[in-house]
């Protein structure tokens, strides 16, 4: 066989593979409260801000606290190492990555949704 | 009405330009009606486009699109950057800056006898881009998009929705249109390759298309990164690339633009990869599509920082259905044409430039792949049906890093190699200054703390790679300035990974609390907080400040001023923040910025039914029962019927300690009218020495009978610690970020070179004369 065949093969076996050993460990899973609660995995979660329930930031820890509900109505409540998001109030969905643990679900990121912000709604027509 | 209309009348037009492009074989008339139904089109595009930015400067507020984008408080670069605010203005962009760059590809077709089939496509293109306005219109009415809620006929809001304050900012005005144009260029690869393959054309498309291909490239490298400096400067993400699925949808068509000129660049000099080019000219443009795809049609919804906006299931549908045909027409025509392209039997050996050049273009593809696999991997879950989940960034970092370094090797390798083949004990000789560059700067990078293995055989190609093309710079400055071009984009991407390398891996920050007149020390830095200032006064749909935050250094002071924007845009609930960056030639301090307010006591929030501590002694419970409002529920008038400016306000609380229930009692305050703040009756807690005060209702609007309050405390005799704030800064230094920007402002300037070169008049004139040369044959 070509030569120029087998190194440029080479190059990109060598290559499939290293994506594909490396990729169980380098993908973060969507799961629901109730799995994340029962895995000590790295997850995320998809859900919403309990607005009714404690939420807290400490500034000496740099810690920001707040409860979440899911989609069938779970929830925990999040210790998220930083600060606040911007536009958390807003957020009509939050991300949260992270993994659980001592019924707490430790976070180290959070995205933020706002949908509903970006496409007007009939009552804030109907007040401008 | 007029705009819909306008729509229609493109819509038509361009239909009956690409059918009079596309029968047009050997028939001129044909060929001129198709464009001249092209110019129509043209003209009513910037019609639409006119017709919208009037509506918008107008502020026509009976128009949904403008009324949900933007506002008479916007200055005019951004009320003009309003018509692509959203996803219809978006389409509309695209639509135009395919229509004009159309309009100046026409004479270039002409000249060389090339417009029949390849406009066709191309007019198909915008056809379907106007297809989506009309099912997506940015020219509806606000009664007709809320029809079912009655929403009167002719009705006009008072007043606009505005634009998200995150990008109130110059870079609207740069980035998006750039960003577009480059996209809109990106569909020239494709219809000439097309076109090559309908008119048994599988070579000249390849020279025609080249300098285009240069273009496209040109441009999106300059949108990509004009958004890694946004990102960067202004939203504080804190880096320049995050491989958010929304850049990399973008990346993905560059990347493969980038490979498609090296293997039409091989193509001119063997005449080899016929095929490859076909693929390639076709991937960049249906990866265009896929990005849109990705971008516009709300699958990634859950997995970006950008936001989306769900279109609905029609420009879902229509951007795939978009998708599968323009894929079906590349597919079926290469299918039904393999057979007769005819490769000169080009057996590339291992010691030719062009197999070295392959080799690239092999690194080159599976960052390509890489890209395009993690950012649809969310897809690709939901598709086979296993628990949706993303890639992390580490994942895109890890595998790119060797390949990087690939791609430096092989092509500073292939610039010693020669066509067809090289001595390769010549080679060795060569390279050994090279070589030298490259361990001269591992030992440098070393020396300042460099210990990782991968990371030096990235610096250490990164060193080989500078000197090679710097040496071939300096050689072919006089004599062949032709591939300048190309040594400038390959210095351009070593230095770029080498600032990427620095700013990402070995950038330190620390994270501090500071109140107005306190400092932080952060790496021999001295960084203080020295108050703030009202910026932007005459406006008053937000409280816009500047933090004046010093850096000092030996007796070096820098002042920068991140920003906290408060906005109506979202009820001032909470600010959106640009950060503060010092910039130096080696490295930046860059300042991210957070607010809390903060209180020497903390005050308590309840709601009905919900119970706390008590801050000073938390042995004590309160639980808050219910709001008293007589004076209020005496009317909103005094005697004189005129407006309380104050009302007697209570709360029902019950107070109890570990041992027990204490009592129910209620807090009075009153409450002005004016300010909505209290001025409480202080309450001595029990026995201790503490006093509550009732301070404020906190209202719920989405359920006023859910309100809270909000309560304080302090020491009897004692004063109230009012809040004060509190900034959190997120310090950094980005250690050589500039070699990012000087990297990438070569590579995309290298696009430019080789393409200026390519079209000087003398240039062309060569490409016309063997172009005939090749038909005469």
């Amino acid at each position: 066989m070509n030569k120029k065949y087998i190194f440029g093969g080479l190059i990109i076996l060598t290559f499939i593979a290293l994506a594909m050993f490396s990729f169980q460990d380098n993908t973060t899973e969507f799961v629901t409260i109730a799995e994340a609660k029962a895995s000590n995995e790295n997850v995320q979660v998809y859900g919403h801000w309990l607005k009714d329930k404690e939420t807290n930031y400490n500034p000496e820890k740099n810690e920001f606290e707040f409860f979440m509900e899911d989609e069938s109505g779970n929830t925990f409540k999040v210790l998220h190492s930083g600060a606040k998001p911007n536009n958390f109030e807003i957020a009509a969905k939050v991300v949260v990555k992270g993994h659980y643990e001592n019924d707490i679900f430790i976070s180290n990121q959070i995205l933020t949704k706002c949908p509903s912000k970006y496409e007007g709604t009939i009552e804030e027509l109907q007040e401008s | 009405m007029l705009g819909q209309i306008l729509i229609y009348v493109a819509f038509g037009l361009s239909v009956l330009s690409g059918f009079f492009y596309i029968i047009a074989k050997d028939k001129q008339s044909f060929l001129k009606l198709g464009r001249i139904a092209y110019y129509g089109v043209t003209a009513t595009m910037l019609a639409i486009s006119m017709y919208l930015l009037s509506n918008i400067l107008s502020h026509n507020f009976q128009m949904t699109y403008v009324w949900e984008y933007s506002s008479t408080t916007l200055p005019l670069n951004l009320l003009i950057s309003t018509f692509y605010a959203g996803q219809q203005g978006s389409f509309l962009l695209w639509g135009l800056t395919l229509t004009l760059i159309g309009f100046f590809l026409i004479p270039y077709l002409k000249e060389r006898n090339y417009e029949y089939v390849t406009m066709g496509i191309f007019v198909l293109v915008i056809a379907f881009i106007l297809l989506i306005l009309i099912f997506k219109s940015p020219f509806e009415f606000v009664w007709q998009t809320y029809a079912d809620q009655n929403v009167e006929v002719g009705f006009m809001p008072k007043e606009g929705r505005g634009l998200n304050p995150i990008l109130q900012n110059y870079w609207i005005n740069i980035h998006p249109p750039i960003l577009f144009l480059g996209y809109s260029a990106m569909t020239i690869p494709y219809i000439f390759a097309i076109s090559g393959l309908l008119k048994k054309d599988y070579r000249k498309w390849i020279r025609l298309a080249l300098p285009w291909t240069l273009f496209a490239s040109a441009i999106l490298g300059l949108g990509l990164m004009l958004g890694g400096l946004w990102a960067y400067e202004t939203l504080g993400w804190g880096g320049f690339w995050a491989w958010d699925p929304v850049e990399n949808s973008s990346l993905i068509p560059w990347l493969t633009a980038v490979t498609l000129v090296h293997t039409m660049y091989i193509h001119q000099k063997t005449g080899g990869l016929i095929k490859t080019n076909f693929v390639l000219a076709f991937l960049t443009f249906l990866f265009v599509l896929y990005a849109t795809f990705l971008t516009r049609s709300g699958v990634l919804g859950d997995t970006s920082v950008h936001s989306f906006v769900s279109p609905g299931p029609i420009i879902y549908k229509l951007l795939l259905i978009f998708m599968i045909l323009f894929l079906l027409l590349a597919v079926i025509t290469l299918f039904v044409r393999l057979n007769k392209i005819k490769s000169p039997e080009i057996n590339f050996k291992v010691s030719s430039k062009e197999f070295i050049v392959s080799l690239g273009v092999i690194a080159l593809l599976l960052v390509t792949f890489i890209v395009l696999f993690g950012t649809s991997w969310p897809i690709i879950t939901d598709i086979i049906g296993i628990t949706k989940s993303t890639v992390e960034v580490k994942w895109y970092n890890q595998l790119n890093l060797p390949l990087a370094v690939l791609m430096m090797v092989f092509s500073s390798l292939a610039l010693y190699f020669s066509w067809n083949r090289t001595d390769l004990s010549k080679i060795i000789k060569k390279i050994v200054i090279g070589v030298t560059a490259g361990v001269i700067l591992t030992l440098i990078s070393i020396i300042m703390g460099v210990n990782q293995f991968s990371y030096l055989i990235l610096v250490f190609s990164v060193g080989f790679s500078i000197y090679v093309n710097m040496e071939f710079v300096v050689k072919n400055i006089r004599k062949d300035k032709k591939l300048l071009g190309g040594f400038l984009s390959h210095i351009g991407l070593a230095l770029l990974l080498l600032g990427a390398l620095a700013s990402g891996a070995y950038s330190e920050s620390i994270q501090v609390r500071m109140k107005n007149g306190q400092y932080a020390e952060f790496k021999g830095y001295r960084i203080e907080h020295n108050g703030k200032e009202r910026v932007e006064l005459d406006k008053h749909d937000r409280e816009k400040y500047e933090y004046n935050i010093d850096i000092i250094k030996d007796n070096d002071t820098t002042r920068v001023h991140p920003v906290a924007f408060w906005s109506e845009f979202n009820d001032m609930e909470s600010p959106f923040f640009e950060p503060g960056v010092k910039m130096t030639p080696f490295k930046d301090i860059y300042i991210a910025m957070a607010l809390t307010p903060h209180y020497d006591v903390k005050p308590v929030a309840l709601k009905k039914q919900l119970s706390a501590p008590v801050s000073l002694d938390t042995t004590y419970k309160m639980k808050m029962l219910d709001f008293l409002m007589l004076d209020m529920q005496k009317g909103p008038m005094n005697e004189n019927n005129e407006p309380k400016e104050f009302m007697n306000i209570g709360v029902l609380v019950r107070l109890s300690n570990d041992k027990g229930f204490i009592k129910e009692d209620t807090l009075f305050a009153e409450m002005n009218m004016k300010t909505m703040g209290n001025e409480p009756v202080w309450y001595d807690l029990d026995t201790t020495n503490i006093q509550i005060g009732f301070m404020q209702i906190m209202p719920d609007k989405e359920n006023l009978a859910n309100s809270g309050a909000l309560f304080m405390f302090k020491e009897k005799g004692g004063v109230l610690s009012m809040p004060e704030e509190m900034l959190i800064l997120e310090i950094s230094d980005k250690p050589f970020i500039n070699l990012v920007w000087i990297g990438t402002i070569l590579i995309v300037g290298g696009f430019f070179v080789s393409l200026f070169k390519y079209m000087t008049p003398k240039q062309l004139k060569n490409t016309l004369r063997t172009d005939n040369l090749a038909e005469n044959n």
